[in-house]
């Protein structure tokens, strides 16, 4: 698969810190890639960068195997729809004349106003005033003013903040919609639950450094979730020296590797303490990543 | 650039840019002309010595003195800090058009909104004059020198406007020094020209195509070297900062 997006060394600092220190991106073309990060991570800064709002410090970027640079950036950008941080809207227009500003500034044709407008099923609310939207037609708009110019890539920076678990619902199935006809989008979330189901690959931002990237599965197996022990005597095995949190059930060892499970069993076993269970706690991806960001990464 | 200042003519709907010039130059209008009704103007209206016409364009002076710089406030700021609440800078940039870009255009389209409204203001005074009957001729040229000097001077603030509306996200900002603005304007009109050169709301002042000479009013000649200089200047540093405009990030 060819890459949509790639970056080099990608770094921005502003006066006191760096927000972004050298990414090194690849979006692969027609995914959806999930942009993950906790605030103040760096997620929209380097969507910015991606898209030249933003001067990098240092490092590069290659857009559909073009390098970006003032001089192609207007041109690549014809075929980049994008939302950033607070969706756009001029809240005295409606919905219609904001599409319109859109396609006067990007030459569009009607048609794509159209199509837009219906992808986001606004169509019956385009003649509302937007300051009248709700925050998820707000959004909407937003996604159908990024979609007008029928773009070859997608950046959108936390286009379901503040939606109902219906809103983002829609704007996954969309988001997948859009993948499966060829379309590359890129978009961030600060909760992995959020782009879980439709991201085909992640990239995790921590303290602006990129800690993990590639498929859900890979992220899985770079996790180790915990071990717990079931066993009636707690307090004899941590009499053995064996280093575990007390639990209900049991004992709780984290972070521990298969041959050191081994291990522990064998010395248990051979002390006399009773083991009922021996099993691993079923992760779900939001553990792995509140680890993953917590510990500062696998790469 | 065309493309753009038609965008902001598209944005101007429903931002009652229009409404609020017809309001304010009707208003202008009918305060200047106002004292032409009056008893003891009326005894001068047949006396050419007198000078009818150029006591009218004194008070008209003064009237636009003291509102063009809120109008030309008020009017940027309306058509920038849309720009703020909706995201549009970003918008804007995504498509190629640079904040820089938007700021010029933007002066351009509420120019052309002002210019047939200061036109109107114009016609509007001299019509209440021959109303009222003033039957001295209407001297043209400083007449049609006084609105053209004022429209151009009324194009310099709103770049002004729109520069602060743009840099001050805070719209109390921009309103207020307009507001200030309108005070100094007034202010300048009792002060010698040689001082009122040094103020830009001063210019509001200078631009006067009649003054009071102890009890006559008479036509006199603007210092236009002063006025030219200073619309170049704003035009040069307009150019410079919405250059630099362009290189801020948001
Ligand atoms: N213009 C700026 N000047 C100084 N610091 C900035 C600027 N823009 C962003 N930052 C800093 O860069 C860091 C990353 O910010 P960024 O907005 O990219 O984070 P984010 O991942 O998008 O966060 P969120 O999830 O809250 O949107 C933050 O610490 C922020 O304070
Ligand atoms: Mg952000």
């Amino acid at each position: 698969m060819s890459a949509v997006i790639t970056t080099q060394g990608l770094t921005r600092a502003f006066r006191n810190h760096t927000a972004v220190d050298s990414l090194d991106l690849r979006v692969p073309q027609g995914v959806v890639y999930g942009f993950l990060g906790p605030n103040g991570s760096g997620k929209s800064t380097t969507m910015k960068m991606l898209l030249g709002l933003t001067r990098p410090t240092s490092g590069g970027i290659t857009l559909f195997g073009r390098p970006l640079t003032p001089a192609s950036r207007i041109d690549l950008l014809r075929s980049i729809g994008s939302m950033i941080e607070a969706p756009p809207g001029y809240g005295h227009l409606t919905g219609l004349e904001n599409m319109r500003i859109v396609q006067h500034m990007l030459d569009l044709a009607d048609a794509q106003i159209d199509k837009a407008l219906a992808t986001v099923r606004l169509t019956a609310h385009r003649d509302k005033l937007v300051r009248n939207y709700s925050l998820g037609m707000k959004q909407r708009l937003g996604v159908a003013m990024a979609l007008a110019r029928d773009p070859a890539l997608l950046v959108l920076d936390e286009p379901t903040n503040g939606l109902d678990p219906a809103g983002i619902e829609e704007i996954r199935t969309l988001l997948v919609e859009l993948a499966s006809e060829g379309i590359t989008v890129m978009v961030s979330s600060h909760l992995l639950d959020e782009i879980d189901r439709m991201a085909d690959v992640l990239g995790i931002l921590s303290g602006g450094k990129l800690i993990f990237q590639g498929t859900r599965d890979e992220l899985f197996e770079h996790s180790t979730p915990d071990l717990v022990i079931e066993t009636p005597d707690p307090g004899a095995a941590l009499a053995l020296g064996i280093t575990a949190t007390p639990v209900s059930e049991g004992l709780r060892i984290s972070g521990i590797t298969k041959e050191r499970t081994a291990e522990v069993v064998r010395r248990l076993a051979v002390a006399g303490v009773p083991i009922h269970e021996v099993r691993r706690v079923r992760q779900s991806l939001e553990d792995v990543f509140m680890d993953l960001t917590g510990r500062g990464g696998l790469l | 650039m065309t493309r753009a200042v038609v965008l902001e003519l598209r944005k101007m709907r429903r931002l009652r840019t229009g409404p609020i010039v017809v309001l304010l130059v009707l208003a202008v209008a009918a305060l200047s002309s106002a004292s032409q009704f009056s008893g003891g103007t009326r005894e001068t209206f047949d006396d050419p010595t007198a000078a009818p016409w150029a006591a009218l364009l004194l008070t008209y002076t003064m009237m636009a003195a003291m509102t063009s710089p809120i109008l030309t406030a008020v009017l940027a700021s309306r058509q920038t800090d849309i720009e703020h609440a909706g995201a549009g800078w970003t918008l804007a940039a995504t498509a190629g058009y640079t904040p820089g870009v938007l700021c010029r255009a933007k002066v351009v389209a509420l120019s052309l909104v002002l210019l047939p409204a200061v036109a109107l203001q114009s016609l509007l005074v001299i019509g209440a004059g021959a109303v009222a009957g003033i039957r001295a001729p209407l001297d043209a040229g400083p007449w049609i020198g006084y609105t053209t000097l004022l429209f151009l001077l009324d194009v310099a603030f709103l770049a002004l406007h729109v520069w602060l509306a743009a840099t001050v996200e805070n719209q109390l900002v921009s309103v207020g020094i307009g507001m200030l603005g309108a005070f100094l304007a007034a202010f300048t009109l009792l002060i010698p020209s040689a001082v009122s050169r040094l103020i830009p709301w001063g210019y509001y002042a200078v631009i006067a195509h009649a003054a009071q000479d102890g009890d006559v009013v008479t036509y006199q000649t603007p210092p236009y070297a002063w006025i030219a200089g200073f619309l170049i200047l704003v035009g040069a540093v307009y150019a410079f900062v919405t250059r630099r405009l362009d290189r801020i990030e948001r």
